[in-house]
């Protein structure tokens, strides 16, 4: 991005940014990086220079988990509360503003994944509920219930399959994926599923069904959701496959990247906002040439990181998860250029990446 | 089975939910996430048999596995059973020793 800004409003922005720190990441422009820690914090990180600018504490026990953002009105939506409440989250502000609680009466309801509508107006939530009965537990069907935020009331609820980790739209709003053991396509005016896209039954000759790991949501510079994959290798059983797995979500189509026999684990993956690179992370950090559609460079990392994200000018990555520490690489060197310290760990927590002005 | 017999209304419902020539389908959960049994090695071993794959060091992998209660058998539920288990260890590679162990309560009445 090419700033060129005269003297005069650069010491407008120095003396703004001295006394509204909010004012200070908004002239820069650029990302705010959003995570969360135990026991039950959430986070904002100014992409500009990595430093913390806003440590929000979320009422009640924790801990946060999925992470939905809406950087038009600069909201996060987190799961947290042994998963059972919605926090709502003004950035700007720095605190929390709302709690959508899920769990009622005899039902008690998990949050396994969350995402806001483009317009803000709606949350959906994919909820695993059970009825607690005086002598046994009853497992009630999957469920989308639908969120007004503007009254945080429930608008209505979508049967849907089991499993469900990921939810995200496609860039227009018009249609709403769920990823599971396959992925499955939500209409919502119709208000059900209408299209199942093959993942673990994919169904490739010389292939058994590929396991795949999808809990961070990281689609915001591409809108492509990019998914780790392994595989039973029928043609040469001692072998198995690993790659990834690139669902765009403005068409709903597929591509299947096979990267190496599978002699490590990798957990997450992201795709660079000129779609010509993926990035892949665990205890090492991997680069994918997606036009060779092959790994590239390979590096190992001081302790393993579950989730791994990307500035918007793809020249920086964020890797986090696990233990309390976020670490900033260059994204062509794959060198650590810093690491952003946390209170508690982020275990399974999001990281996303909001871009300002978009 | 056919050499129990039911006495109670729970296990009448057991008996009564198989038959002789009904077949269980157990399927292996892709993504178990959430309290449910899984075939995933985790923490003892690795996919390939070592310890070289688990997440290193271990700690990183605590709270990333007991929060989605990905080792029922090994890790309080912090889900549902045991909210407070870690109230004091919000960093495990710090706060390692402020966990406790946990035990079944008994009920003294019986």
């Amino acid at each position: 991005m090419n700033r060129s800004l005269s003297p005069l409003v650069v010491v407008s922005i120095f003396l703004a940014s001295t006394f509204f720190p909010s004012l200070r990441v908004e002239a820069a422009g650029g990302d705010w990086i959003i995570a969360a820690s135990h026991p039950n914090l959430v986070y904002v990180i100014d992409g500009t220079t990595d430093e913390i600018v806003r440590e929000i504490p979320l009422s009640g026990p924790g801990y946060p988990y999925q992470i939905a953002i809406d950087p038009p009105r600069r909201r996060a939506y987190v799961i947290t509360n042994k998963w059972e409440s919605i926090a709502i989250v003004d950035l700007d502000a720095g605190r929390e503003i709302g709690t959508i609680e899920l769990s009622h009466g005899a039902e008690r309801v998990k949050a396994m994944a969350l995402a806001v509508h483009p317009s803000g107006e709606r949350l959906y939530v994919y909820e695993a509920p059970t009825r607690l009965g005086l002598d046994r537990l009853e497992v009630q069907p999957t469920r989308l219930e639908e969120f007004e935020l503007s009254t945080k009331k429930s608008l209505r609820t979508i049967m849907m399959p089991r499993q469900v980790t990921i939810l995200a739209f496609a860039p227009d709003g018009g249609k709403l994926y769920a990823f599971a053991q396959d992925a499955y396509v939500i209409d919502l005016q119709r208000g059900r599923v209408t299209e199942t896209i093959p993942l673990k039954h994919v169904g490739i000759t010389g292939w058994g069904e590929p396991d795949i790991l999808s809990v961070w949501p990281n689609d915001e510079q591409t809108r492509v959701i990019s998914l780790v994959y392994s595989v039973e290798n029928r043609i040469k059983p001692d072998a198995p496959l690993l790659g990834i797995v690139n669902v765009d979500l403005a068409t709903g189509s597929t591509e299947w990247i096979e990267l190496e026999t599978v002699h490590r684990i990798m957990f997450s993956s992201v795709i660079s906002p000129s779609r010509k690179k993926a990035y892949v992370v665990y205890t090492t950090l991997s680069r994918v040439d997606l036009e060779k559609k092959r790994l590239e460079r390979t590096v190992d990392l001081d302790h393993t990181y579950y989730v791994v994200n990307i500035s918007s000018d793809g020249k920086k990555l964020y890797i986090g998860g696990a233990q309390p520490d976020i670490a900033v690489v260059d994204a062509e060197s794959l060198k650590v250029i810093k690491k952003i310290k946390l209170r508690g760990d982020q275990s399974i927590a999001s990281l996303r990446v909001m871009t300002i002005g978009r | 089975m056919k050499h129990f017999d039911p006495v109670n209304e729970k296990a009448k419902k057991m008996a009564a939910s198989l038959s002789d020539d009904e077949t269980l389908d157990v399927v292996g959960m892709q993504q178990p996430l959430g309290c449910a049994a899984t075939f995933d090695p985790g923490w003892e071993v690795d996919p390939f048999g070592g310890v070289n794959n688990l997440c290193q060091p271990m700690e990183s992998d605590l709270y990333g596995c007991s929060d989605p209660c990905w080792w029922p058998a090994q890790l309080p539920d912090t889900l549902n059973t045991y909210p407070s288990w870690s109230d004091q260890c919000a960093a495990v590679i710090q706060d390692w020793r402020k966990l406790d162990t946990v035990f079944p309560e008994i009920d003294s009445d019986r």
